[in-house]
């Protein structure tokens, strides 16, 4: 049977209690849909930042030059079916934490420009490209963060090229049982729970 | 006797002095010093790398009327050591600190669209609300990549709208106020046709791989399972 693999990189800088519940809760939506969950927390990880080389499209097609995990993230981001961005929304973005690894990840995309939905962006390089989900957390009930957060995902799906992609946001005192339900909700729209 | 008006210049690009945000700004900076603005320059991967580099900015901050930073777009965002630049500037100033700069923010890419830098101007907005800067608008400038490290006077014709914008948005701040529509209008403006753009760059990345022997090479799937 095809093993469907999720993968969540964690962008937060330290553990919390908060954090561990969220990703055992995802941990748990999972697995009780028949995927199996690796969590990446890119704080423990030594990822040096893009340096704007272009030589993982014009040296070494496909990987980075830079020899560190931020070549290892991206092969699990490639091999993986669903990816999730766990991070805290950072004037209505990413965590630099979860930047880095992102900017490190370009090689996952072909240098060629194409035009798909009336823009140009770089084509793919794999056949098969991955669904996902950009789980924020808000430290402040912030809807204009929220809406950032939402275009910004929208923008990174085109990019990626990815066809299925949600986005779950988690509120400053949410219970567990509404961010679960939040999150199935998501896993709904990228056909993981069917 | 009122002191001279002092404008920050933050070079936001890992390319630092061989970026297209370093070109602009060196360029803006010319334009600035003419209208009797004081520049200072800092680049964001050296003060990250300076123990008291984010001190420093701030003390910086503190001696500026105007913030300005220049950046490239990197998935769709800024690159992550500014926006940990911006995370630690955050750490030690609120929508209410006292003094308040203006904050400008030149965003550039490599697709010919300008409005694909939007986002990323949008979330410097986010940033200058939360560290009690005022917001002086932003420039977006797509197909910013063909200026390759080269300075906007080299550039020629692929800078031919990039330079009056810079100039017209000195003069702005210079008068007081933050970017003009007219620079906006200007650095919005696609250098060349879109698939001509496309065209041109596709053949470059060709060029650039040759010389690595890899232009065959360009397909490469190495983390295909």
């Amino acid at each position: 049977m095809l093993e469907l693999k999720a993968l969540l990189l964690d962008g937060f800088d330290d553990r919390t209690h908060e954090t561990e519940s969220v990703e055992d809760l995802i941990m748990s939506s999972l697995e009780s849909n028949g995927w199996t969950l690796e969590v990446v927390r890119l704080r423990d990880l030594k990822i040096a930042y893009c340096q704007g080389c272009f030589k993982c499209w014009v040296k070494t097609p496909g990987v980075c030059v830079i020899d560190d995990a931020g070549r290892e993230v991206t092969r699990k981001i490639v091999q993986s079916d669903l990816v999730i961005y766990f991070t805290p929304v950072t004037f209505g973005g990413y965590s630099s934490t979860l930047k880095k690894a992102l900017d490190r990840s370009i090689s996952l995309i072909h240098p060629f420009f194409e035009k798909t939905h009336g823009e140009y962006h770089h084509k793919r390089r794999y056949p098969k490209t991955f669904h996902f989900i950009g789980l924020g957390v808000l430290s402040e009930r912030d809807n204009e963060q929220a809406q950032m957060f939402s275009h910004l995902i929208e923008r990174n799906a085109l990019n990626l090229r990815t066809e299925k992609y949600a986005l779950s946001i988690i509120y400053p005192g949410q219970e567990l049982e509404e961010i679960k339900g939040n999150f199935d909700n998501a896993l709904l729209k990228v056909g993981v729970i069917r | 006797m009122n002191r001279s008006k002092r404008a920050l210049l933050i070079v936001g690009s890992p390319k630092q002095e061989r970026s297209t945000s370093y070109a602009l700004l060196s360029y803006l900076e010319k334009y600035l010093n003419k209208h009797g603005i004081e520049t200072e320059t800092s680049f964001v991967l050296k003060l990250l790398h300076e123990s008291d580099g984010i001190d420093r900015i701030i003390a910086s901050i503190n001696n500026s009327d105007f913030v300005i930073l220049a950046a490239p777009l990197y998935v769709d965002l800024l690159p992550a050591p500014v926006i940990l630049m911006m995370e630690k500037i955050a750490g030690k100033r609120t929508s209410t600190s006292e003094h308040q700069p203006m904050f400008i923010a030149i965003i550039n890419s490599g697709f010919p669209e300008a409005h694909q830098n939007r986002l990323a101007i949008e979330f410097c907005k986010m940033f200058a609300k939360k560290v009690g800067f005022l917001w002086g608008g932003g420039l977006p400038f797509g197909g910013g990549a063909a200026i390759n490290g080269e300075s906007l006077e080299q550039a020629g014709s692929r800078a031919r709208f990039a330079r009056p914008a810079m100039e017209l948005l000195a003069k702005s701040l210079a008068d007081g106020m933050g970017v003009p529509d007219k620079a906006v209008e200007l650095i919005s403006k696609p250098i060349i046709p879109k698939f001509l753009y496309a065209r041109v760059a596709n053949r470059s990345w060709v060029s650039q791989a040759k010389e690595y022997g890899m232009h065959k090479q360009l397909d490469a799937r190495p983390y295909l399972e």
